[in-house]
């Protein structure tokens, strides 16, 4: 089997060891990184997601493949230029201020890896300021708020307002997630896009970037 | 290392043991002192030479526990089903409980029309065809009664149809004494001899004594034929307490066991060592309707008390509480199944039929039996019980540096387990999340169950029968069927 064929159906069978091995071999033999990640570690993570959403996979073995990528990616990091790294684009995440519920943010955070985003997780608890400020220091593309409690939900039109006075309202799609969270208030809020689950909040991402 | 834990079969209990002693010795002391009617000629020989007294005049036998407790002796504990194929199917041996599909039904739900209807030849193709494809039904019911052939064949009209569309063994019963040379003879066609369908058995039939205390020519003949081929004979007393059996739920149980230990008695006097199967009790009568509710919970704890009474004399057994009195697959029809499936299921009771039925076990549902499958599926999860798995059972809380020591996604553990460890159910069960359901178009499950049937009827393809073998099949049951003056039978 070709050896790009290779690293494809290995992200695919969720076997880190031998992405990172052959993706070693292939930056040896000269292939170029963008070829690797084209033709295929970005196809095997599509197949993936593919599969996920047809209840083919379940959720750790898509994250099995997920976390072989990044394998991979660790590898590529040092030769690829940041706009390569990061081309599907840049996500802040975090779970919002006076909540502690972390997993369903944590699944999203490593899905939206596995899509190709460069994704930075704030973790829990996170206060309005702390949003913004890495939105702007990271020039994000994409702002992902989780909240379980409805009063914590609370949080995210503060958010939202915030990026408005800050000025850079126009420059980040804005997306909510979690139990608190609903298409409609979404839409009453002001955010971009509310994510049902994990797969749809990357579908939502992917749709933000243009993908 | 740790000492090995067994994994604990989760079961239930409703009678201690004394008092199912108790109801055995009462049920001996009917047949010695009650005597049961038997209206088989056949029958009545056999008893009178294997020690009964029977009165000609009247037609009672009366059995002595003598007679009783020596038959018991030689009645198999365990039985093994093949399939078609001749590969082993379920086995009869404890507590590994099996779920199989109703029988007879004599209407089915028409989900377009949304009314019970009578069904024809091509509703009886299909049901068959959808339990074939069902994972977690194990075996045939006799399915449907259908209105476009002569009901003097529909018997084997039945076999015919499940050899030809299915490879699960299966149940049956005659509708008239010629009607069980008729089965066997297609039997034997798949088998290739008599000697074949004996050792390796592909069906099993109903032989229900009629309460109270009496053994019809028909079922009689039957139980007989049964012994005489090595057919297993599930023995199905149903009393209706208070009106064929007495009020009380364990005097209806000691008639049941009364009419099963007759049934063992007749059968043991045959050959001894045919296979029996205890094959449930008495069901409630509903006093305000007239009704006979089989998901009365008092239906269900009777014929779960029953099976015990069988479980304590070393005899497979058997329960039809799996089905549903409503009249279509409604919420009663989800709420009654899965009490009636997951409490035999809990008692260990070695076949759970009637999946798919409703009204009575007088209807089938195609969305039911859809929906009952994924209710079956949960059932077996929780006969599996909890197995300690693992040096440590929890692992993963002794293993540094899993993923960022937030989660337990990424564990081997988890990877390892997460599929055998859970059951996963659907289409019909709905997991997903609001937003998603709502996407999907907001459906019930019935509805659901609906596009699952449609979906499985268009794409399933039971394993096709030997042509040879089919032909004969053909052959046979046309040449049946010419008799009652139809000579080209629907759909061949």
């Amino acid at each position: 089997m070709d050896l790009l064929e290779s690293i494809k159906e290995s992200i695919i069978g969720m076997d880190r060891e031998k992405v990172v091995e052959l993706t070693r071999k292939a930056l040896d033999e000269g292939i170029k990184p963008e070829k690797l990640l084209d033709e295929a570690l970005t196809p095997g993570m599509d197949i993936v997601g593919e599969e996920y959403e047809k209840n083919i996979r379940f959720i750790p073995e898509m994250l099995m493949s997920a976390e072989a990528l990044r394998g991979a990616m660790e590898l590529l990091k040092p030769t690829l230029t940041k706009s390569e790294l990061s081309k599907a684009g840049k996500v802040v995440m975090g779970t919002v201020e006076g909540d502690i519920h972390d997993i369903g943010k944590q699944i999203v955070c490593m899905m939206l890896e596995g899509a190709g985003f460069e994704v930075y997780d704030l973790g829990i608890d996170i206060p309005v300021d702390k949003f913004v400020e890495k939105v702007k220091q990271e020039k994000a593309d994409i702002v992902g708020m989780s909240a379980f409690l409805t009063t914590t939900g609370l949080r995210f039109p503060e958010v939202v307002e915030a990026l408005q006075e800050a000025g850079i309202r126009e420059q980040v799609k804005v997306m909510i997630g979690g139990a608190a969270a609903s298409g409609e208030y979404a839409e009453t809020i002001g955010a971009d896009g509310y994510g049902a689950n994990a797969g749809a909040a990357v579908k939502l991402a992917k749709s933000f970037v243009g993908k | 290392m740790t000492k090995e834990i067994k994994t604990k079969r989760p079961l239930v209990s409703l009678l201690s043991t004394e008092f199912i002693e108790r109801i055995i010795e009462e049920a001996k002391d009917v047949l010695e002192e009650t005597g049961v009617w038997v209206e088989n000629e056949e029958g009545l020989e056999l008893l009178g030479n294997g020690s009964a007294r029977v009165d000609r005049g009247t037609g009672k036998v009366f059995i002595p526990r003598r007679l009783v407790e020596e038959s018991l002796k030689s009645v198999p504990s365990s039985i093994k089903t093949y399939d078609r194929n001749g590969n082993p199917s379920m086995n009869f041996d404890g507590n590994n409980s099996y779920f199989c599909s109703g029988g007879d039904a004599i209407k089915v739900w028409d989900s377009d029309l949304g009314q019970l209807r009578r069904p024809v030849t091509e509703d009886q193709i299909n049901y068959v065809k959808l339990v074939d494809a069902l994972d977690n039904i194990d075996a045939q019911g006799a399915a449907l009664v259908v209105t476009d052939v002569p009901k003097e064949i529909m018997d084997r009209y039945q076999i015919f149809h499940f050899l030809r569309y299915s490879t699960k063994p299966h149940y049956a019963g005659t509708h008239s004494k010629e009607g069980f040379q008729h089965i066997k003879d297609l039997l034997v066609t798949i088998r290739g001899s008599d000697k074949a369908l004996r050792d390796k058995p592909l069906d099993w039939f109903s032989i229900c004594p009629s309460p109270p205390l009496r053994w019809s020519d028909l079922i009689c003949h039957d139980l007989i034929r049964c012994a005489q081929n090595g057919i297993p004979a599930v023995i199905t007393p149903m009393p209706l307490a208070g009106t064929t059996g007495p009020i009380t739920m364990g005097g209806s149980i000691v008639q049941a066991t009364a009419e099963h230990l007759s049934g063992v008695v007749i059968s043991q006097l045959v050959s001894r060592g045919a296979p029996i199967v205890w094959g449930t009790g008495p069901i409630a009568f509903d006093m305000r309707f007239g009704t006979t509710p089989f998901s009365a919970i008092e239906s269900i704890m009777m014929s779960m008390a029953c099976c015990e009474v069988g479980k304590y004399l070393g005899i497979p057994t058997r329960t039809y509480a799996g089905c549903s009195d409503a009249k279509c697959p409604d919420s009663q029809a989800g709420l009654e199944t899965g009490i009636g499936t997951i409490l035999p299921a809990l008692a260990g009771i070695d076949l759970i039929i009637n999946s798919g039925m409703l009204n009575f076990e007088s209807a089938q549902s195609f969305e039911k039996l859809v929906i009952d499958n994924e209710i079956c599926g949960m059932a077996r999860r929780l006969m599996q019980g909890i197995t300690p798995r693992g040096e440590r059972l929890a692992e993963d809380l002794f293993t540094e540096g899993l993923y960022e020591g937030k989660h337990f996604l990424l564990s081997p553990t988890t990877m390892k387990w997460f599929s055998e460890e859970f059951f996963y159910p659907g289409p019909v069960i709905s997991r997903e999340d609001d937003q998603t359901w709502m996407e999907k178009g907001s459906t019930t499950a019935e509805q659901r169950a609906k596009e699952e049937v449609k979906r499985i009827l268009a794409t399933h393809e039971p394993e096709p029968l030997d042509k040879d073998v089919d032909r004969e099949l053909v052959r046979i049951m046309t040449k049946d069927a010419e008799k009652y003056g139809i000579s080209r039978l629907p759909l061949l």
